[in-house]
Protein backbone atom coordinates (compact mmCIF):
# COMPACT_ATOMS: atom_id res chain seq x y z
CA UNK A 1 0.00 0.00 0.00
CA UNK A 2 2.84 2.33 0.84
CA UNK A 3 4.42 1.76 -2.57
CA UNK A 4 1.47 2.82 -4.69
CA UNK A 5 2.06 5.12 -7.60
CA UNK A 6 1.36 8.80 -7.14
CA UNK A 7 -2.36 9.40 -7.26
CA UNK A 8 -3.80 10.10 -10.70
CA UNK A 9 -3.74 13.71 -11.65
CA UNK A 10 -6.99 15.56 -11.46
CA UNK A 11 -7.77 17.95 -14.26
CA UNK A 12 -7.19 21.55 -13.21
CA UNK A 13 -10.55 23.18 -13.13
CA UNK A 14 -11.28 25.45 -16.03
CA UNK A 15 -13.69 28.30 -15.75
CA UNK A 16 -17.14 26.88 -16.46
CA UNK A 17 -17.97 28.43 -19.81
CA UNK A 18 -20.75 30.96 -20.06
CA UNK A 19 -21.26 31.27 -16.34
CA UNK A 20 -21.27 34.50 -14.40
CA UNK A 21 -18.61 34.90 -11.78
CA UNK A 22 -20.07 35.93 -8.41
CA UNK A 23 -16.81 36.18 -6.55
CA UNK A 24 -13.60 37.27 -8.28
CA UNK A 25 -10.42 37.52 -6.27
CA UNK A 26 -7.29 38.75 -7.98
CA UNK A 27 -3.86 38.98 -6.38
CA UNK A 28 -5.16 39.41 -2.83
CA UNK A 29 -2.34 40.21 -0.42
CA UNK A 30 -2.55 40.79 3.31
CA UNK A 31 -0.05 40.81 6.11
CA UNK A 32 0.17 41.74 9.74
CA UNK A 33 3.07 44.05 10.53
CA UNK A 34 5.30 42.92 7.68
CA UNK A 35 4.47 39.25 8.23
CA UNK A 36 2.64 38.14 5.09
CA UNK A 37 -0.47 36.03 5.66
CA UNK A 38 -2.12 36.03 2.25
CA UNK A 39 0.30 35.95 -0.62
CA UNK A 40 -1.45 36.79 -3.86
CA UNK A 41 -4.67 34.80 -3.82
CA UNK A 42 -6.64 34.63 -7.05
CA UNK A 43 -9.80 32.62 -7.43
CA UNK A 44 -13.24 32.76 -8.93
CA UNK A 45 -16.56 31.38 -7.80
CA UNK A 46 -19.31 31.14 -10.39
CA UNK A 47 -23.02 31.49 -10.01
CA UNK A 48 -24.64 28.40 -8.57
CA UNK A 49 -21.32 26.79 -7.68
CA UNK A 50 -20.37 25.04 -4.45
CA UNK A 51 -16.67 25.69 -4.02
CA UNK A 52 -14.73 24.12 -1.17
CA UNK A 53 -11.67 25.98 0.01
CA UNK A 54 -9.43 23.61 1.90
CA UNK A 55 -6.19 24.35 3.68
CA UNK A 56 -4.14 23.27 6.68
CA UNK A 57 -5.06 24.62 10.10
CA UNK A 58 -3.74 28.07 10.83
CA UNK A 59 -3.08 28.82 7.17
CA UNK A 60 -4.96 32.08 7.16
CA UNK A 61 -8.34 30.83 5.94
CA UNK A 62 -10.22 33.08 8.29
CA UNK A 63 -8.09 36.08 7.35
CA UNK A 64 -8.85 35.37 3.70
CA UNK A 65 -12.54 35.07 4.38
CA UNK A 66 -12.63 38.32 6.33
CA UNK A 67 -10.91 40.05 3.42
CA UNK A 68 -13.42 38.60 0.97
CA UNK A 69 -16.30 39.73 3.17
CA UNK A 70 -15.03 43.28 3.32
CA UNK A 71 -14.41 42.99 7.06
CA UNK A 72 -10.66 43.37 6.82
CA UNK A 73 -8.76 45.81 4.61
CA UNK A 74 -6.02 44.25 2.49
CA UNK A 75 -2.81 45.64 1.03
CA UNK A 76 -3.20 44.86 -2.62
CA UNK A 77 -5.29 42.96 -5.11
CA UNK A 78 -8.98 43.18 -5.81
CA UNK A 79 -12.05 41.38 -4.54
CA UNK A 80 -15.23 41.69 -6.57
CA UNK A 81 -18.58 40.37 -5.56
CA UNK A 82 -21.22 40.50 -8.25
CA UNK A 83 -18.90 42.71 -10.26
CA UNK A 84 -18.56 45.38 -7.59
CA UNK A 85 -15.24 45.92 -5.83
CA UNK A 86 -15.46 45.04 -2.15
CA UNK A 87 -14.61 47.88 0.22
CA UNK A 88 -16.99 47.00 3.05
CA UNK A 89 -19.37 44.10 3.66
CA UNK A 90 -21.51 43.79 0.50
CA UNK A 91 -25.26 43.58 0.90
CA UNK A 92 -25.37 40.45 -1.25
CA UNK A 93 -23.16 38.43 1.06
CA UNK A 94 -24.07 36.13 3.94
CA UNK A 95 -21.75 34.30 6.31
CA UNK A 96 -21.98 31.29 8.57
CA UNK A 97 -19.19 31.41 11.15
CA UNK A 98 -17.55 28.47 12.88
CA UNK A 99 -18.31 29.76 16.34
CA UNK A 100 -22.09 29.56 16.37
CA UNK A 101 -22.51 30.37 20.05
CA UNK A 102 -20.64 33.64 19.59
CA UNK A 103 -22.12 34.56 16.23
CA UNK A 104 -25.67 34.21 17.58
CA UNK A 105 -27.03 36.75 20.04
CA UNK A 106 -27.90 34.99 23.32
CA UNK A 107 -30.28 37.79 24.35
CA UNK A 108 -32.56 37.23 21.37
CA UNK A 109 -34.81 34.28 20.65
CA UNK A 110 -33.94 32.01 17.75
CA UNK A 111 -36.57 33.69 15.60
CA UNK A 112 -35.37 37.20 16.46
CA UNK A 113 -31.81 36.17 15.67
CA UNK A 114 -32.92 35.13 12.20
CA UNK A 115 -35.05 38.24 11.76
CA UNK A 116 -32.48 40.74 12.96
CA UNK A 117 -30.67 41.29 9.63
CA UNK A 118 -34.03 41.63 7.87
CA UNK A 119 -35.04 44.58 10.03
CA UNK A 120 -32.52 46.68 8.17
CA UNK A 121 -33.57 45.63 4.71
CA UNK A 122 -36.12 47.36 2.55
CA UNK A 123 -38.77 44.73 3.11
CA UNK A 124 -42.01 44.80 5.06
CA UNK A 125 -42.27 43.34 8.56
CA UNK A 126 -44.63 40.70 7.22
CA UNK A 127 -42.26 39.74 4.46
CA UNK A 128 -39.37 39.60 6.95
CA UNK A 129 -41.34 37.35 9.28
CA UNK A 130 -42.26 35.08 6.37
CA UNK A 131 -38.66 34.84 5.19
CA UNK A 132 -37.42 34.08 8.71
CA UNK A 133 -40.06 31.42 9.35
CA UNK A 134 -39.43 29.80 6.00
CA UNK A 135 -35.69 29.69 6.68
CA UNK A 136 -36.20 28.19 10.14
CA UNK A 137 -38.56 25.62 8.66
CA UNK A 138 -36.04 24.65 5.99
CA UNK A 139 -33.39 23.87 8.60
CA UNK A 140 -35.89 21.91 10.69
CA UNK A 141 -36.31 24.40 13.52
CA UNK A 142 -39.84 25.63 12.83
CA UNK A 143 -40.90 24.64 16.37
CA UNK A 144 -37.92 26.19 18.16
CA UNK A 145 -38.27 29.84 17.19
CA UNK A 146 -39.24 30.97 20.68
CA UNK A 147 -36.22 29.38 22.36
CA UNK A 148 -32.96 31.09 23.13
CA UNK A 149 -29.93 29.83 21.19
CA UNK A 150 -28.23 28.46 24.30
CA UNK A 151 -31.17 26.19 24.96
CA UNK A 152 -30.31 24.32 21.75
CA UNK A 153 -27.55 21.83 21.02
CA UNK A 154 -24.47 22.94 19.10
CA UNK A 155 -25.69 21.47 15.85
CA UNK A 156 -29.06 23.16 16.23
CA UNK A 157 -27.38 26.47 17.00
CA UNK A 158 -25.45 26.19 13.79
CA UNK A 159 -28.74 25.48 12.01
CA UNK A 160 -30.01 28.78 13.40
CA UNK A 161 -26.95 30.54 11.99
CA UNK A 162 -27.60 28.85 8.63
CA UNK A 163 -31.25 29.91 8.75
CA UNK A 164 -30.20 33.48 9.49
CA UNK A 165 -27.99 33.46 6.40
CA UNK A 166 -30.73 31.87 4.26
CA UNK A 167 -33.38 34.35 5.35
CA UNK A 168 -31.03 37.14 4.36
CA UNK A 169 -31.10 35.72 0.81
CA UNK A 170 -27.50 36.37 -0.11
CA UNK A 171 -26.14 35.94 -3.63
CA UNK A 172 -23.02 34.43 -2.14
CA UNK A 173 -22.82 32.45 1.07
CA UNK A 174 -19.44 32.18 2.78
CA UNK A 175 -19.06 29.43 5.34
CA UNK A 176 -16.03 29.53 7.65
CA UNK A 177 -15.36 26.00 8.93
CA UNK A 178 -18.99 25.88 9.97
CA UNK A 179 -19.01 22.29 11.17
CA UNK A 180 -15.60 22.16 12.83
CA UNK A 181 -17.03 22.41 16.35
CA UNK A 182 -19.83 19.83 16.19
CA UNK A 183 -19.66 16.09 16.75
CA UNK A 184 -19.20 13.69 13.84
CA UNK A 185 -22.83 12.56 13.60
CA UNK A 186 -24.13 16.13 13.64
CA UNK A 187 -21.53 17.12 11.11
CA UNK A 188 -22.78 14.50 8.65
CA UNK A 189 -26.35 15.73 9.10
CA UNK A 190 -25.35 19.34 8.59
CA UNK A 191 -23.36 18.50 5.46
CA UNK A 192 -26.38 16.83 3.93
CA UNK A 193 -28.57 19.72 5.04
CA UNK A 194 -26.28 22.14 3.21
CA UNK A 195 -26.34 20.03 0.06
CA UNK A 196 -30.13 19.93 0.14
CA UNK A 197 -30.46 23.67 0.75
CA UNK A 198 -27.92 24.42 -1.95
CA UNK A 199 -29.73 22.33 -4.56
CA UNK A 200 -33.17 23.65 -3.58
CA UNK A 201 -32.15 27.29 -3.65
CA UNK A 202 -29.58 27.43 -6.41
CA UNK A 203 -27.22 29.26 -4.08
CA UNK A 204 -23.56 30.02 -4.59
CA UNK A 205 -21.46 28.79 -1.71
CA UNK A 206 -17.82 29.19 -0.80
CA UNK A 207 -17.16 26.68 1.95
CA UNK A 208 -13.93 26.92 3.91
CA UNK A 209 -12.82 23.79 5.74
CA UNK A 210 -9.73 21.94 6.86
CA UNK A 211 -11.48 18.60 6.39
CA UNK A 212 -10.55 17.08 3.05
CA UNK A 213 -13.40 14.54 2.96
CA UNK A 214 -15.89 17.26 3.69
CA UNK A 215 -14.43 19.47 0.98
CA UNK A 216 -14.72 16.72 -1.64
CA UNK A 217 -18.11 15.48 -0.51
CA UNK A 218 -19.69 18.91 -0.74
CA UNK A 219 -17.90 20.75 -3.52
CA UNK A 220 -18.07 21.15 -7.27
CA UNK A 221 -14.53 22.39 -7.15
CA UNK A 222 -11.80 22.37 -4.57
CA UNK A 223 -9.39 25.20 -4.01
CA UNK A 224 -6.38 23.90 -2.09
CA UNK A 225 -4.41 26.47 -0.14
CA UNK A 226 -0.76 26.41 0.84
CA UNK A 227 0.64 26.98 4.30
CA UNK A 228 1.46 30.53 5.37
CA UNK A 229 1.96 32.80 3.61
CA UNK A 230 -1.17 31.47 2.04
CA UNK A 231 -1.50 31.12 -1.69
CA UNK A 232 -3.45 28.81 -3.93
CA UNK A 233 -1.76 25.47 -4.43
CA UNK A 234 -4.18 23.94 -6.84
CA UNK A 235 -7.77 24.05 -8.05
CA UNK A 236 -9.53 20.83 -9.01
CA UNK A 237 -12.89 19.80 -10.27
CA UNK A 238 -14.86 17.29 -8.23
CA UNK A 239 -16.44 15.13 -10.90
CA UNK A 240 -18.55 13.08 -8.54
CA UNK A 241 -22.19 12.73 -9.56
CA UNK A 242 -24.93 14.41 -7.57
CA UNK A 243 -26.98 13.82 -5.51
CA UNK A 244 -24.21 12.64 -3.25
CA UNK A 245 -24.54 10.11 -0.51
CA UNK A 246 -22.48 9.89 2.66
CA UNK A 247 -21.89 6.16 2.21
CA UNK A 248 -22.12 5.48 -1.51
CA UNK A 249 -20.22 8.57 -2.68
CA UNK A 250 -17.46 8.17 -0.15
CA UNK A 251 -17.09 4.48 -1.09
CA UNK A 252 -16.35 5.20 -4.75
CA UNK A 253 -12.90 4.82 -6.20
CA UNK A 254 -13.09 8.31 -7.59
CA UNK A 255 -13.62 9.73 -4.09
CA UNK A 256 -10.48 7.97 -2.92
CA UNK A 257 -8.52 9.30 -5.90
CA UNK A 258 -9.70 12.82 -5.25
CA UNK A 259 -8.84 12.54 -1.60
CA UNK A 260 -5.33 11.39 -2.48
CA UNK A 261 -4.95 14.30 -4.89
CA UNK A 262 -6.05 16.83 -2.33
CA UNK A 263 -3.81 15.27 0.31
CA UNK A 264 -0.90 15.55 -2.11
CA UNK A 265 -1.77 19.10 -3.00
CA UNK A 266 -1.78 20.05 0.65
CA UNK A 267 1.64 18.47 1.12
CA UNK A 268 0.37 15.51 3.10
CA UNK A 269 1.59 12.92 0.65
CA UNK A 270 3.48 10.94 3.28
CA UNK A 271 0.48 10.68 5.53
CA UNK A 272 -1.80 9.86 2.63
CA UNK A 273 0.38 6.99 1.50
CA UNK A 274 1.39 5.73 4.90
CA UNK B 1 -33.18 19.92 51.59
CA UNK B 2 -31.59 20.01 55.01
CA UNK B 3 -28.78 22.01 53.52
CA UNK B 4 -31.13 24.63 52.14
CA UNK B 5 -32.92 24.95 55.43
CA UNK B 6 -29.57 25.38 57.12
CA UNK B 7 -28.58 28.04 54.58
CA UNK B 8 -31.63 30.07 55.58
CA UNK B 9 -31.42 29.33 59.31
CA UNK B 10 -27.74 30.16 59.74
CA UNK B 11 -27.86 33.92 58.94
CA UNK B 12 -31.04 34.25 60.98
CA UNK B 13 -29.39 32.59 63.96
CA UNK B 14 -26.18 34.63 63.76
CA UNK B 15 -28.19 37.83 63.43
CA UNK B 16 -30.24 36.88 66.48
CA UNK B 17 -27.05 36.13 68.37
CA UNK B 18 -25.55 39.50 67.41
CA UNK B 19 -28.69 41.34 68.48
CA UNK B 20 -28.79 39.40 71.75
CA UNK B 21 -25.14 40.24 72.38
CA UNK B 22 -25.77 43.92 71.70
CA UNK B 23 -28.86 43.81 73.89
CA UNK B 24 -27.18 42.26 76.92
CA UNK B 25 -23.94 44.21 76.58
CA UNK B 26 -25.75 47.54 76.35
CA UNK B 27 -28.60 46.73 78.75
CA UNK B 28 -27.05 48.40 81.77
CA UNK B 29 -25.24 51.08 79.77
CA UNK B 30 -25.34 54.55 81.23
CA UNK B 31 -23.10 55.98 78.51
CA UNK B 32 -24.61 58.93 76.71
CA UNK B 33 -23.08 57.78 73.44
CA UNK B 34 -24.06 54.13 73.62
CA UNK B 35 -27.59 53.92 74.97
CA UNK B 36 -29.13 50.50 75.72
CA UNK B 37 -30.48 48.70 72.66
CA UNK B 38 -33.91 48.72 74.26
CA UNK B 39 -33.85 52.55 74.16
CA UNK B 40 -32.71 52.51 70.54
CA UNK B 41 -35.50 50.12 69.57
CA UNK B 42 -38.01 52.24 71.42
CA UNK B 43 -36.74 55.27 69.47
CA UNK B 44 -36.86 53.19 66.29
CA UNK B 45 -40.50 52.34 66.94
CA UNK B 46 -41.38 55.94 67.69
CA UNK B 47 -39.47 57.40 64.75
CA UNK B 48 -39.83 54.88 61.99
CA UNK B 49 -42.98 52.89 62.67
CA UNK B 50 -44.92 56.09 62.32
CA UNK B 51 -45.81 58.65 59.67
CA UNK B 52 -42.45 60.26 60.20
CA UNK B 53 -40.94 57.39 58.20
CA UNK B 54 -42.31 58.71 54.93
CA UNK B 55 -41.67 62.36 55.85
CA UNK B 56 -37.99 61.73 56.47
CA UNK B 57 -37.07 58.70 54.41
CA UNK B 58 -38.92 59.46 51.18
CA UNK B 59 -36.99 62.68 50.38
CA UNK B 60 -33.71 60.82 50.93
CA UNK B 61 -34.66 57.82 48.80
CA UNK B 62 -36.03 60.14 46.15
CA UNK B 63 -32.68 61.93 45.94
CA UNK B 64 -30.74 58.68 45.79
CA UNK B 65 -33.08 57.28 43.15
CA UNK B 66 -33.01 60.34 40.92
CA UNK B 67 -29.27 60.86 41.37
CA UNK B 68 -28.55 57.20 40.57
CA UNK B 69 -30.83 57.32 37.53
CA UNK B 70 -29.13 60.44 36.23
CA UNK B 71 -25.61 59.22 36.93
CA UNK B 72 -26.35 55.81 35.41
CA UNK B 73 -27.91 57.29 32.27
CA UNK B 74 -24.95 59.59 31.73
CA UNK B 75 -22.46 56.88 32.60
CA UNK B 76 -24.03 54.41 30.17
CA UNK B 77 -24.26 56.96 27.37
CA UNK B 78 -20.70 58.21 27.68
CA UNK B 79 -19.17 54.88 28.71
CA UNK B 80 -20.61 52.77 25.89
CA UNK B 81 -19.63 55.48 23.42
CA UNK B 82 -16.04 55.47 24.66
CA UNK B 83 -15.96 51.67 24.74
CA UNK B 84 -17.44 51.33 21.27
CA UNK B 85 -15.07 53.81 19.67
CA UNK B 86 -11.74 52.29 20.60
CA UNK B 87 -9.73 55.11 19.13
CA UNK B 88 -10.84 57.64 21.73
CA UNK B 89 -10.49 55.27 24.64
CA UNK B 90 -6.75 55.56 25.17
CA UNK B 91 -7.02 59.35 25.17
CA UNK B 92 -9.64 59.59 27.88
CA UNK B 93 -8.61 56.65 30.08
CA UNK B 94 -6.21 58.67 32.32
CA UNK B 95 -8.80 61.38 32.90
CA UNK B 96 -11.42 58.75 33.77
CA UNK B 97 -9.08 57.10 36.26
CA UNK B 98 -8.35 60.49 37.79
CA UNK B 99 -12.03 61.32 38.18
CA UNK B 100 -12.77 57.92 39.66
CA UNK B 101 -9.98 58.29 42.20
CA UNK B 102 -11.51 61.47 43.65
CA UNK B 103 -13.54 60.83 46.82
CA UNK B 104 -17.15 61.52 45.85
CA UNK B 105 -17.94 63.74 48.85
CA UNK B 106 -15.15 66.03 47.73
CA UNK B 107 -17.49 67.42 45.09
CA UNK B 108 -20.03 68.64 47.64
CA UNK B 109 -18.42 72.01 48.54
CA UNK B 110 -17.84 73.10 44.91
CA UNK B 111 -21.28 71.80 43.95
CA UNK B 112 -22.85 73.93 46.70
CA UNK B 113 -21.18 76.95 45.13
CA UNK B 114 -22.44 76.08 41.67
CA UNK B 115 -25.86 74.56 42.35
CA UNK B 116 -26.77 76.11 45.70
CA UNK B 117 -27.93 74.08 48.70
CA UNK B 118 -31.23 72.75 47.34
CA UNK B 119 -32.27 69.43 45.91
CA UNK B 120 -30.50 70.16 42.62
CA UNK B 121 -27.17 70.15 44.43
CA UNK B 122 -27.90 66.94 46.35
CA UNK B 123 -29.15 65.06 43.31
CA UNK B 124 -26.28 66.45 41.28
CA UNK B 125 -23.70 65.28 43.81
CA UNK B 126 -25.24 61.82 44.01
CA UNK B 127 -25.34 61.63 40.20
CA UNK B 128 -21.71 62.75 39.98
CA UNK B 129 -20.64 60.08 42.45
CA UNK B 130 -22.62 57.32 40.70
CA UNK B 131 -21.37 58.39 37.28
CA UNK B 132 -17.81 57.07 37.50
CA UNK B 133 -18.29 53.46 38.56
CA UNK B 134 -21.08 53.10 35.98
CA UNK B 135 -19.15 54.88 33.26
CA UNK B 136 -16.03 52.76 33.71
CA UNK B 137 -18.09 49.57 33.83
CA UNK B 138 -19.88 50.63 30.63
CA UNK B 139 -16.54 51.24 28.88
CA UNK B 140 -15.47 47.75 29.92
CA UNK B 141 -18.76 46.24 28.82
CA UNK B 142 -18.82 47.87 25.42
CA UNK B 143 -15.23 46.79 24.86
CA UNK B 144 -16.01 43.16 25.59
CA UNK B 145 -18.10 42.56 22.46
CA UNK B 146 -17.06 39.30 20.80
CA UNK B 147 -15.17 40.11 17.58
CA UNK B 148 -17.14 37.44 15.70
CA UNK B 149 -20.36 39.06 16.81
CA UNK B 150 -19.24 42.40 15.46
CA UNK B 151 -18.24 40.74 12.17
CA UNK B 152 -21.63 39.06 12.00
CA UNK B 153 -23.49 42.31 12.56
CA UNK B 154 -21.47 44.13 9.90
CA UNK B 155 -21.87 41.36 7.31
CA UNK B 156 -25.60 41.24 7.87
CA UNK B 157 -25.97 44.91 7.12
CA UNK B 158 -26.40 46.36 10.63
CA UNK B 159 -25.29 49.98 10.68
CA UNK B 160 -23.53 51.73 13.53
CA UNK B 161 -26.65 52.44 15.51
CA UNK B 162 -28.12 48.96 14.95
CA UNK B 163 -24.87 47.35 16.09
CA UNK B 164 -24.94 49.53 19.17
CA UNK B 165 -28.57 48.71 19.91
CA UNK B 166 -28.42 44.95 19.31
CA UNK B 167 -24.84 43.99 20.06
CA UNK B 168 -22.88 46.56 22.10
CA UNK B 169 -25.55 47.59 24.57
CA UNK B 170 -26.81 44.08 25.48
CA UNK B 171 -23.20 42.93 25.92
CA UNK B 172 -22.57 45.84 28.26
CA UNK B 173 -25.70 45.40 30.41
CA UNK B 174 -24.30 42.92 32.98
CA UNK B 175 -21.13 45.02 33.27
CA UNK B 176 -23.14 48.21 33.68
CA UNK B 177 -25.20 46.62 36.41
CA UNK B 178 -21.98 45.70 38.18
CA UNK B 179 -21.20 49.42 38.08
CA UNK B 180 -24.62 50.28 39.47
CA UNK B 181 -24.08 47.77 42.25
CA UNK B 182 -20.77 49.44 43.13
CA UNK B 183 -22.27 52.94 42.87
CA UNK B 184 -25.28 52.30 45.12
CA UNK B 185 -23.50 52.35 48.52
CA UNK B 186 -21.51 55.40 47.40
CA UNK B 187 -24.75 57.15 46.47
CA UNK B 188 -26.09 56.49 49.98
CA UNK B 189 -22.96 57.89 51.60
CA UNK B 190 -23.12 60.98 49.44
CA UNK B 191 -26.84 61.39 50.08
CA UNK B 192 -26.31 61.35 53.84
CA UNK B 193 -23.31 63.68 53.59
CA UNK B 194 -25.05 66.19 51.35
CA UNK B 195 -28.11 66.25 53.60
CA UNK B 196 -25.85 66.58 56.62
CA UNK B 197 -24.23 69.68 55.12
CA UNK B 198 -27.42 71.48 54.30
CA UNK B 199 -30.97 70.31 54.32
CA UNK B 200 -34.32 70.69 55.92
CA UNK B 201 -35.38 67.09 55.59
CA UNK B 202 -34.07 63.61 54.89
CA UNK B 203 -32.10 61.04 56.87
CA UNK B 204 -28.87 63.02 56.79
CA UNK B 205 -30.66 66.01 58.21
CA UNK B 206 -32.22 63.83 60.90
CA UNK B 207 -28.79 62.45 61.79
CA UNK B 208 -27.26 65.91 62.04
CA UNK B 209 -30.17 67.22 64.14
CA UNK B 210 -30.23 64.31 66.57
CA UNK B 211 -26.47 64.03 67.00
CA UNK B 212 -25.91 67.75 67.57
CA UNK B 213 -28.76 67.89 70.10
CA UNK B 214 -27.58 64.72 71.85
CA UNK B 215 -30.72 62.72 71.06
CA UNK B 216 -28.46 59.75 70.63
CA UNK B 217 -31.05 56.97 70.87
CA UNK B 218 -32.81 58.69 67.97
CA UNK B 219 -29.55 59.00 66.10
CA UNK B 220 -28.81 55.31 66.62
CA UNK B 221 -32.29 54.40 65.47
CA UNK B 222 -31.61 56.25 62.20
CA UNK B 223 -28.37 54.35 61.78
CA UNK B 224 -30.18 51.05 62.29
CA UNK B 225 -32.78 52.14 59.75
CA UNK B 226 -30.06 53.07 57.25
CA UNK B 227 -28.55 49.63 57.69
CA UNK B 228 -31.89 47.97 57.06
CA UNK B 229 -32.54 50.12 53.98
CA UNK B 230 -29.00 49.45 52.74
CA UNK B 231 -29.39 45.69 53.03
CA UNK B 232 -32.78 45.82 51.32
CA UNK B 233 -31.58 48.00 48.44
CA UNK B 234 -28.39 46.00 47.93
CA UNK B 235 -30.30 42.71 47.85
CA UNK B 236 -32.74 44.19 45.37
CA UNK B 237 -29.92 45.40 43.13
CA UNK B 238 -28.18 42.03 43.39
CA UNK B 239 -31.41 40.22 42.55
CA UNK B 240 -31.96 42.46 39.51
CA UNK B 241 -28.35 41.75 38.54
CA UNK B 242 -28.98 38.01 38.53
CA UNK B 243 -32.06 38.53 36.38
CA UNK B 244 -30.10 40.69 33.93
CA UNK B 245 -27.34 38.07 33.82
CA UNK B 246 -29.89 35.48 32.81
CA UNK B 247 -31.27 37.80 30.16
CA UNK B 248 -28.01 39.09 28.69
CA UNK B 249 -25.27 36.76 29.88
CA UNK B 250 -23.38 34.27 27.75
CA UNK B 251 -24.37 30.67 27.87
CA UNK B 252 -22.55 27.75 26.32
CA UNK B 253 -24.32 24.63 25.19
CA UNK B 254 -25.61 22.23 27.75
Amino acid sequence: MAETAPPPAVAPAAAPAGRTPILEVDGLRKGYGGDPVLDGISLQVFEGEFVSVVGPSGCGKTTMLRCLAGLLPFESGTVRIDGAAVTGPPATLGIVFQDYSRSLLPWLSVRDNVRLPLRYQAISKKQAAAQADEALESVGLAADGHKRPWQLSGGMQQRVAIARALAYRPRLLLMDEPFASVDAQTRVELEDLMLRLWSERAMTIAFVTHDIDEAIYLGDRIVALTRRPTGIRETMTVDLPRPRDQIATKATERFAELRASVFTALGHHEEAAG
Amino acid sequence: MNRRLWAIALPVLTTAAAVALWWTASASSTSLYFPPLSDILEAFRANWLSRQLTDIVVPSLWRVGLGMALGTALGVAIGTLIGAIRRIESYVQPQLEFMRALPPILVIPPMILVLGTGDTMKIGVIAASALWPVLLAAVDGARSVEPVRDDMARVFGLGRWARFRWVVLPTAVPHIWGGVQAAMPIAFVVMIASEYYSSTNGLGYFLSQTSTSFRLADMWSAIVLLGVIGVAVNSLVAYAGRRLDRRFGEYTDG
